[in-house]
């Protein structure tokens, strides 16, 4: 790291106070709109709260209450299979990627990545809705794929071997009703999982290898595969890495879709629920504001620890 | 430095047909919403159970329902540009401010400030919603588009501050030293050294910004009551809402709320894709 | 370059239009103010996006701004899913509309009472609107067709909506397609005709080749029927379990499933899984994940022969139609039945239908008097009568004129109160979602008896502490409100020290003291049973 251009010392701040003017505006927005609500949360969270100005003080009732509430448990359960699916969801990303960066041409290069950008640029909920009705047993993509490829009969007959009671002649497959087609429905969703960002960002780190090492390799006798794990994924594992820690974040903390997709009790047999759906239910549809703080609270926690565990363990090269 | 792009002929590959397949496979699949958009908007309720997968004939085209949806649509687009393109710009002037101060100085309390910055990003924001919306109320901010604005910004700092932070103390130190020479002071040097060479970084920040911002309908949801103040995320689950769905007028109303994007997106394409590039490297 | 001037001419538009969008949030904000406005404005807001009714609330708004030039009403129509989280939070916030649709059992207890004022006051006077007709004298309770006791609260002691609709329950089907299957167009009027005709609709499909449902089903029409049904075969325990033969439902259904009155093995509950599952089976397929307008949109597109809904589906599903729309009341089976006759009394009465269509008066009105007069307009004899012209929909008000297609949705008040569904009256939302959530076990492929053994055993399993959870709830919510009227007492108390002779005032008192002690003897008497049960119906303890 640079040596700073200003001494850590009273009289340097006294100096240089003009300084301190540039990072006031973000700390006050900062300090009014993120740390009072989350202070308020951490305050409402002892409180019996059902949002307006009466509350009751009830010291950890909501706490006891999280560690013996089912709901709760189940969801991070939930959520954790999803970070799972996320994890899996990444690799078509990185494999696009290299597909792109090992192409001859530059233009085709060019024009993918311009290809690429612009299913980013469809709105998120445009692409959700557009899924639920890709999900839809009557009128979706889906099950017409499958009853047209054969693929459903398939899936009848597997389900008669394996006896999971989900698959039936005759019957529209239910993704979003059948509690244990829910997990799966979140897996497939937004196929094929190419995030535009993370395929440039991999992309840019690509670029960084010259041919030479191409060719150190060919002489080598490496085939495609042995390319990608000893010369491209190096590269780009320090961004892997950074979109992972990303990613995982915002998957706990996730419930916009499952909340769109699945509606606010988290579909049939409650299996989408996800701790943060489960925050939103207590408080807007149950009206318990001090419950909902204390899950919040609980997440955060287990955010905390795990990004403790992330930056201990796995160290971000600069 | 190059990329495979000039291959000396002894090292050729077999062609690449195989890699254009697979790209244009992926490809295709994601933007078979895009094409759905467009032919079902051309479409009626009856043609499209008729035949949801191809076009109709040019004959048939019910263009009523791009009218429709444009006059409903324009308004939550407006709204929307106004929130991203406001808080974009201002996200980006403070958290440039303070990774200022963050990257080139070690003043006291810079490190209390910067953990306090960086406990952020954990925060689930979930349960700060209703102390937000208490504070909004009391701040008469409720059902207005500057609460968005306002909140999109404080929560954009601690991302971008992170970025710009570890671009600028990057940058080399003769730059600031030749500027100081010459007598510019702090808001100067940040002026005339930083900004100039971080634009494409700022490129990819202010694209990111954009589109989150764009993309944001949870808190829209809970703090807009008039339908002239919705913005796309809020107008569009209105939409999903109804009860008799005319798919056509649907499928044309997200066409157009994806339009303006696809517009901006026509004009600065290169910046758009070399900023994503380049600036990733630093991310 | 080439590219450089279309990239600057596309960065200009780009800020030509920021601004002009800039422009347009600042005269939004600057028109928005209430200071800035003139005119007093009426906002009310609901979640009827059926079509015709947006229409018709604007048409009378559009009247009452005529009769009324000074005065502004808006329209604020909200999708049913979001209504919920959406009205709370605005209602949190300060910013609710004047007059909020209080239907759909989203506004608990706690919520009227906080949010919600009181119109016990309003309600006794007569309705302006009504001079000329022939109650013009009658206070203006008196003209609803329940007498207000539906918007009545035991608990808050007063009057807290205004409604304005009334919704039957009716199954419509597809006259053309009917004829087609059947020869005739008569509806079934016998249970077992029904079941019958459920097959017959299967059998005559699958042998054409082509996929049709007798049942078109989702998440919002099931309950038509399942509910329903449902509750026909515990019409004996509701009987048995109730504390006060009434027709108005209360928690005795809860409170005996905690003292073992009642649980899933007891004869009605199987009859009633196992009607459920009857039906059930020729819902459409999928349902759980089903929104209404996909079961809307697969009965009018002929894939569902019929659609269980209420008298508000009729306009939109006739606007929409290509068929002619024919209606019947679901028929129950008879007590002569031989699976289900024991558990009934008989067929089910509308005399205990709650209206519909309430709309409540916020306490952070800005303009709660013109607020309160636009729904006396709206609930005048001409204008009811002119709303259900104009939306298709019944009126809550009595004696209304309603035009003549409505007639088959008119209530039917011969017969029994139903007994309790799963949701306890919709007052158990935890135990509700219990049921819902497994409901797919019911309706499974396979053998009756199975699908209904696995109902149970996961019924047995999560309903009871879901139930006593909503039921601590509630008892907290009950508490809190005693409390809260525990000033109201003092004050009548109060002033009728001060005004002996006032006897409107020592009534009330003793009114509201009497509702009080019998709210408070209900509660406590829940708070002893909930712990009397604690050690058999909590969750085993956490490992």
């Amino acid at each position: 790291m640079k040596p700073p251009a200003s001494r850590s010392s009273p009289a340097a701040a006294f100096r240089e106070w003009r300084l301190y003017l540039f990072v006031l505006p973000s700390l006050f927005l900062v300090a009014l709109f993120a740390y009072f609500p989350a202070a308020s949360a951490i305050y409402h969270s002892l409180f019996d709260w059902q949002g307006g100005e009466a509350k009751q003080y009830v010291a950890w009732a909501n706490f006891n209450r999280a560690w013996s509430d089912r709901v709760l448990w189940d969801s991070f359960v939930t959520v954790a299979f999803l970070v799972g699916f996320n994890l899996v969801k990444m690799l078509p990303s990185i494999a696009l990627a290299v597909v792109i960066h090992r192409l001859r041409s530059e233009r085709w290069q060019y024009l993918y990545r311009v290809l690429l950008v612009v299913p980013m640029l469809v709105p998120g909920l445009v692409t959700l809705f557009i899924w639920k009705f890709y999900l839809d047993p009557n009128l979706g993509l889906l099950n017409r794929l499958l009853d047209a490829t054969g693929l459903k009969a398939a899936l009848v007959g597997l389900d008669r071997l394996a006896g999971w009671g989900v698959f039936a002649e005759g019957v529209p497959i239910g993704w979003l009703s059948q509690p244990q087609l829910v997990l799966p429905s979140l897996f497939l969703w937004g196929f094929p999982w190419i995030g535009a960002v993370g395929v440039l960002i991999y992309l840019a780190g690509l670029q960084a290898i010259g041919t030479e090492v191409y060719e150190a390799a060919e002489l080598d006798g490496i085939g495609p595969v042995g390319k990608f794990f000893y010369i491209e994924l190096p590269l780009i594992l320090t961004q892997v890495r950074l979109n992972l820690t990303l990613l995982i974040i915002s998957t706990l903390q996730g419930y916009g879709l499952q909340l769109l997709l699945l509606g606010d009790t988290g579909g049939p047999g409650g299996r989408g629920m996800t701790p943060g759906l489960w925050m939103y239910n207590r408080a807007f549809i149950a009206g318990e504001f001090g419950y909902a703080c204390a899950i919040g609270l609980i997440l955060f926690g287990f955010i905390l620890a795990l990004s403790l565990v992330n930056n201990r363990y796995v160290r971000t090269r600069r | 430095m190059n990329t495979s792009g000039s291959t000396p002929a002894a090292f050729r590959r077999p062609s690449d047909w195989t890699k254009h397949l697979f790209i244009l496979l992926l490809l295709g699949i994601e933007l078979l919403p895009l094409y759905m958009m467009v032919q079902v908007s051309l479409k009626d309720n009856a043609a499209f159970i008729r035949n949801p997968w191809l076009p109709s004939s040019p004959a048939d085209w019910q263009w009523e329902n791009w009218v429709h949806a444009a006059r409903l649509v324009l308004p939550y687009v407006s709204n929307s540009l106004f929130v991203a393109v406001t808080g974009t710009m201002l996200t980006l002037a403070l958290a440039l401010a303070g990774a200022y101060f963050f990257a080139r100085s070690r003043l006291p309390f810079s490190r209390l400030l910067w953990a306090a910055f960086m406990v952020l990003m954990m925060l689930p924001g979930i349960a700060n919603i209703v102390p937000l919306f208490s504070l909004l109320k009391e701040m008469s901010l409720l059902n207005t588009l500057y609460a968005l604005v306002l909140v999109g910004v404080a929560g954009g700092q601690a991302f971008n501050l992170f970025v710009l932070r570890g671009f600028i103390e990057d940058l080399p130190r003769d730059l600031f030293e030749a500027a100081e020479i010459d007598g510019a002071g702090h808001f100067q040097q940040l002026v005339h050294v930083v900004v100039p060479m971080s634009a494409s970084i700022l490129g990819t920040l202010a694209i990111l910004a954009f589109l989150n911002k764009w993309n944001e309908f949870l808190l829209p949801l809970i703090i807009l009551r008039d339908r002239e103040l919705f913005t796309i995320g809020v107008g569009l689950i209105y939409l999903d809402g109804e009860y008799v769905k005319q798919w056509g007028q649907i499928m044309a109303a997200y066409l157009f709320a994806a339009l303006p994007l696809l517009i901006l997106f026509a004009f600065t394409m290169r910046l758009f894709v070399r900023g994503l590039s380049q600036g990733a490297i630093k991310g | 370059m080439k590219r450089r001037p279309l990239v600057w001419a596309g960065l200009a538009a780009f800020a030509l239009i920021y601004a002009v969008a800039t422009v347009r949030v600042l005269i939004l904000s600057a028109t928005a103010s209430p200071v800035a406005n003139a005119k007093v404005t009426v906002r009310f807001a609901h979640f009827y996006l059926e079509p015709g009714l947006r229409e018709a609330y604007a048409q009378i708004a559009a009247d009452y701004m005529h009769l009324h030039p000074g005065v502004r009403v808006e329209q604020i129509a909200v999708p049913q899913r979001i209504f919920n989280a959406w009205a709370k939070t605005q209602l949190i916030g300060g910013t609710a509309p004047d007059l909020v649709l209080v239907d759909g059992g989203q506004f608990t207890l706690e919520d009227l009472a906080r949010h919600f004022t009181p119109l016990h006051e309003w309600v006794e006077a007569p309705n302006p609107y009504n001079s000329g007709t022939d109650v013009a004298d009658l206070p203006w309770r008196e003209t609803f067709i329940d007498g207000l006791t539906g918007s009545y609260d035991s608990r808050l002691l007063s009057y807290y909506s205004i409604p304005t609709s009334l919704f039957t329950n009716r199954v419509f089907f597809n006259r053309a397609l009917w004829r087609e299957i059947f020869g005739t167009e008569t509806p079934p009027s016998d249970y077992e005709d029904f079941l019958a005709a459920c097959e017959r609709i299967e059998a005559w499909g699958a042998a054409r080749g082509r996929p049709l449902v007798p049942l078109a089903g989702s998440v919002y029409n099931a309950p038509f029927l399942i509910d329903f049904l449902f509750g026909t075969q515990t019409q004996r325990r509701q009987f048995e379990v109730a504390w006060s033969a009434h027709l108005r439902a209360d928690l005795s259904p809860s409170v005996a499933l905690l003292q073992g009155r009642w649980d899933f093995s007891d004869p009605a509950l199987q009859a009633a899984f196992r009607i459920v599952r009857d039906v059930g089976r020729h819902i459409q397929p999928g349902f759980l994940q089903l929104q209404r307008d996909d079961a809307n949109f697969a009965f009018l597109q002929g894939r569902a022969v019929m659609l269980a809904s209420g008298a508000h589906e009729a306009a939109s599903l006739r606007a929409q139609a290509e068929f002619p729309l024919g209606v019947f009341a679901l028929p129950v089976p008879g007590t002569d039945h031989p699976r289900y006759g024991a558990q009934i009394f008989g067929p089910v009465t509308e005399a205990n239908i709650r209206p519909a269509g309430a709309f409540g008066l916020t306490r952070t009105s800005r303009e709660p008097v013109q607020a309160v007069d636009f729904l006396r307009y709206l609930t005048s004899q001409a204008t009811a009568a002119r709303f259900a012209a104009l939306s298709g929909w019944l009126t809550a008000v009595a004696d209304a004129q309603i035009p003549a297609a409505l007639d088959p949705f008119r209530p039917v008040t011969a017969g029994y109160a139903n007994g309790f569904d799963l949701s306890i009256r919709r007052r158990h939302p935890d135990a509700k979602r219990v049921a819902d959530t497994n409901l797919h076990l019911l309706i499974a492929a396979g053998s009756d008896d199975a699908a209904v053994a696995a109902y149970t055993a996961a019924l047995a399993r999560d309903y009871p502490p879901a139930l006593r959870l909503d039921l601590e709830n509630r008892v907290a919510n009950t508490r809190r409100n005693v409390m809260r009227q525990d000033g109201n007492l003092a004050a009548y108390r109060w002033m009728s020290q001060a005004a002996p002779d006032d006897t409107v005032l020592k009534r009330r008192f003793n009114e509201v003291a009497e509702q009080i002690d019998g709210n408070e003897a209900e509660n406590y008497f829940i708070m002893h049973e909930l712990a009397r049960t604690a050690a058999a119906t909590q969750p085993p303890a956490r490992p």
